[in-house]
């Protein structure tokens, strides 16, 4: 549906993009995280033709942005970051003006609007002028505006911004319901929370140029390695170090007073294999549960300069010597033990 | 990149399509969002109605002074006169709408929506044409009725003849088509509102020196001269309308940011580029010059697509040129230009090119002082002053200077043809030997400086006026390694060669 093969563009000596390429399929999100001055605006620009590429093409629904501009722009429907309404028209005029543009006929354009508006909360302000409304507001306007024409394709930059949490969670839900409805939808955001709960595929871009791509869980593992798991213990963890061999299996990365944080590759086998360890040496556990990792994470390390960790290396290591002695129990000996821990565990659970 | 990929046209193409009818959706969006601002509302209201009822008035109250004037004047003159004023009063606020087009929906950040839905350029810019227009014409044509009814209501005689109230306002609607069409153009390629009004006094300086003359006109009872002011208008509005449509780029729009300031640095850097790619690579926006730049590829390249884009202008010059001698030869023709020339044909006769002809002996050159050098840099001055004439003037100087020039060619031609000169021969043997040369110069030099004149006017598919004036001015500046060649080889042939073939010519009695 949403077609980006090597879009460049470049005004004058600078390039705003560079070489960017992905696509969307129908029923699909992509968000479109980045700094400001990214270069997410000019390749949405590029998308809804309204710049042209100096190098490489875009289509949209198999209409080429550039041949068939006309084509494209009636069937996508585009956000802007500013909703830029115009503050002396009510929002049924504002509504009916662009549903006219967008050759929407007028019997099904008004109540079309009204059923937006009843959507988002905004039939019963129908008559202030949109100078009169607040940010949220306004910004619905826009979006209603948006998808009066019903588009196939979908350009939403900061759907969400300026809303009070209520408005939010309308909108990600009536995003949600659009990709429901097979459309292709590309978001640029800043909420990365957003953008984590919406989106299919997460695209990075930084100085023009796509950084990293992928779903949100195959950036979580490219870039932040493999999960991490947090054991909660009943009791403090003595001060020599837990009295077991967990070296040879998990690497350790944070333990505080009576709780533990480590990282494995083959969660479903080397959880039970902890749990009995630990239940086996007398130590109640509390929970075992895996460390949240946000896409903010994610993004701090591509696009941004992260904070330290106030857990340095060295602590990190320290951490390992003092937790769990080293050992080099071999790997068929766990084997064994793991279905003896699988039977513990059930064992607990009842 | 992979090689398949290929170049692309900095152009969002397939926007040939127009509809009024869509364009009527922008206007009237426009129109309703204007008339709700009271900022115009309470000009159009008050220059409307309130001012034409305040003229009747005041020439009401006036009549007592204004029926000592000539017999005549105040029923043929001052009334017709202050038809016309009232009609052109609400071009003042046409600007406002105007100049806001884009520059202030752009201000507004309301522009890219307008931009990214599926409306053509054509479409776009009339619509804000149509919002700008409609309100300024209905009041010009309201007012002017509200002062016709006032003075007959009060008592006064029709302020001028029925036909002529109609063409007043055909004059008021034509003077808003032009002003709105140059303020939508100004708005379109103008970065904020502020530069957009200052830009504004390149609308308004040129229409009130016409209506200063359509004043004059008027008030010296030649009233048919309006006719022509009314013809020359459509066509500026026709020009206006094109150029509008042509430069209007919804990518230059929004890309273009950074507040109002020259940018030198940007601008010498453009200029930069221009030079260093041939004028199709600079047309096409290519981000790299195919070509490196050379000598060689200056002269096999970039001058022959430069003659070849100035191929109009260059038309336009030659016809002027032929025109101009023609004038100057159908002069001398006048009977009255003959009287005063028959003695001085007689003494020409005898002293030039008669049996006594001193005009080939041996020192009279020399003693004319009259080198190659100096006809160097007479020449080349000429054309640069001419070329700056023309970029002041739209060409119109430029022009002028090269007709003033070249127009004594057909008057002594056709002097001497009086005197029984053989105006062929002389042709050949006087002017032809360095004028092969030196009139391509310039002719090129001159429709060279009427294309950087008039870049506004016809720019290359999708340029900003900001870059073609650039390119135009590169052009002319590449253009110069041609032109200063051949005025000095002509200068050389001028001085060395002509004299010989001429003073051959007459000797021989060739002529």
């Amino acid at each position: 549906m949403i077609e980006a093969v090597q879009l460049t563009k470049t005004f004058g000596d600078f390039t705003a993009v560079k070489g960017v390429s992905f696509s969307v399929n129908p029923g699909k999100v992509m968000a479109l995280l980045g700094h400001n001055g990214a270069g997410k605006t000019t390749t949405t620009r590029m998308l809804t033709a309204t710049l042209a590429p100096t190098e490489g093409y875009a289509r949209i629904a198999g209409y080429d942005t550039v041949k068939n501009p006309q084509e494209v722009r009636k069937i996508i429907g585009h956000l802007t970051e500013l909703p830029g309404l115009y503050n002396r028209m009510r929002i049924e005029e504002y509504l009916d003006f662009f549903g006219e543009v967008y050759y929407v006929p007028k019997n099904i354009r008004k109540g079309r609007a009204e059923e937006m508006l009843k959507q988002f909360d905004l039939w019963e302000t129908r008559q202030l002028k949109m100078g009169e409304y607040s940010k949220g507001m306004r910004q619905k306007a826009a979006l209603i505006r948006a998808l009066i024409h019903e588009p196939k394709v979908l350009f939403l930059d900061e759907p969400t911004s300026a809303m009070d949490p209520h408005s939010a969670k309308m909108v990600r839900d009536a995003i949600g319901q659009l990709k429901q409805e097979n459309r292709a939808i590309i978001l640029c955001t800043h909420n990365l929370f957003e953008a984590e709960a919406l989106a299919d595929y997460i695209t990075i871009i930084r100085k023009g140029e796509i950084v990293i791509e992928g779903t949100n869980e195959e950036l979580k593992r490219k870039l932040l390695g493999v999960p991490a798991y947090t054991v909660k213990l009943v009791q403090p963890i003595p001060p020599d170090g837990l009295p077991i061999e967990l070296a040879n299996l998990i690497e350790l990365t944070e333990f505080g007073t009576d709780w533990f944080n480590y990282t494995t590759e083959e969660a479903d086998k080397v959880n039970p294999i902890i749990l009995r360890r630990l239940l086996d040496n007398g130590f109640e556990v509390v929970t075992i549960s895996e460390v949240a990792r946000s896409l903010e994470s994610v993004y701090l390390k591509i696009a941004g300069t992260p904070q330290q960790n106030s857990n340095t290396l060295d602590e990190v290591e320290n951490s390992l010597k003092k937790v769990g002695k080293s050992s080099k129990s071999s790997a068929d000996q766990d084997r064994q033990n793991q279905e003896q821990v699988s039977a513990e565990i059930e064992e607990v659970i009842r | 990149m992979s090689k398949n990929l290929t170049l692309r046209s900095n152009i969002i193409g397939g926007q040939k399509s127009f509809s009024l009818k869509r364009a009527f959706i922008v206007a009237r969006r426009e129109l309703r969002d204007g008339l709700r601002d009271w900022r115009i509302m309470a000009p159009i209201i008050s220059l409307t109605f309130i001012v034409p009822l305040l003229v009747v008035l005041g020439i009401r109250m006036g009549s007592g002074f204004l029926s000592r004037l000539e017999p005549g004047t105040f029923e043929g003159r001052v009334l017709p006169f202050a038809t016309l004023a009232i009609g052109f009063f609400p071009m003042s606020f046409s600007l406002v709408i105007a100049l806001e087009a884009f520059v202030g929906e752009k201000e507004r950040n309301s522009l890219e929506t307008l931009l990214s839905a599926p409306l053509t350029d054509s479409e776009l810019f009339t619509g804000k044409f149509l919002a700008a227009v409609i309100p300024t014409i209905l009041s010009s044509i309201y007012g002017t009725m509200v002062f016709v009814i006032g003075i007959l209501i009060t008592g006064g005689p029709l302020p001028a003849e029925p036909i002529a109230i109609g063409f007043f306002m055909l004059l008021g609607a034509a003077e808003a088509l032009v002003m709105v069409a140059a303020a939508v153009i100004v708005s379109s390629q103008s970065t904020s509102v502020r530069a957009a009004n200052l830009l504004a006094s390149f609308v308004i300086v040129p229409m009130a020196i016409v209506v200063q003359i359509e004043a004059i006109v008027v008030l010296t009872g030649q009233t048919n001269g309006l006719f022509f002011i009314l013809v020359g208008l459509m066509i500026i509005f026709i020009i206006l309308l094109r150029t509008g449509v042509r430069v209007f780029n919804r990518e230059e729009i929004l890309s273009r940011e950074g507040g109002d300031g020259l940018k030198f640095r940007q601008i010498l850097g453009n200029i930069g580029r221009m030079f260093a790619r041939t004028p199709e690579e600079t047309i096409d926006n290519r981000k790299t010059n195919l070509r490196k730049f050379s000598p060689w590829r200056l002269y096999r390249h970039d001058i022959p697509q430069i003659i070849k884009l100035n191929r109009f202008a260059i038309l336009t010059v030659t016809t002027a040129l032929l025109l101009a001698i023609f004038i100057g030869w159908w002069f001398t023709t006048l009977p009255i230009v003959k009287d005063f020339t028959k003695d001085l044909q007689q003494q020409y006769k005898q002293q030039v090119v008669g049996p006594q002809s001193q005009a080939c002996d041996g020192d009279t050159l020399a003693r004319s002082g009259i080198t190659w050098q100096f006809i160097f840099m007479n020449n080349t001055r000429a054309v640069l002053v001419g070329s700056v004439l023309a970029f002041l003037t739209l060409g119109v100087g430029g022009i002028l200077l090269v007709m003033v020039a070249v127009g004594p060619i057909g008057a002594i031609g056709s002097f001497l043809s009086q005197v029984g000169v053989n105006v062929f021969l002389l042709i050949i043997g006087l002017v032809l030997p360095h004028g092969i040369i030196e009139l391509p110069a310039v002719v090129f030099a001159t429709a060279a400086a009427l294309q950087v004149a008039t870049c506004f006017i016809l720019p290359p598919k999708k340029m900003s006026i900001g870059r073609s004036l650039q390119f135009s001015l590169v052009n002319y500046i590449k253009l110069l390694a041609l032109i200063i060649p051949m005025l000095f080889v002509a200068a050389i042939i001028e001085a060395n060669i002509t004299p010989l073939i001429g003073c051959a010519l007459i000797r021989g009695g060739g002529l």
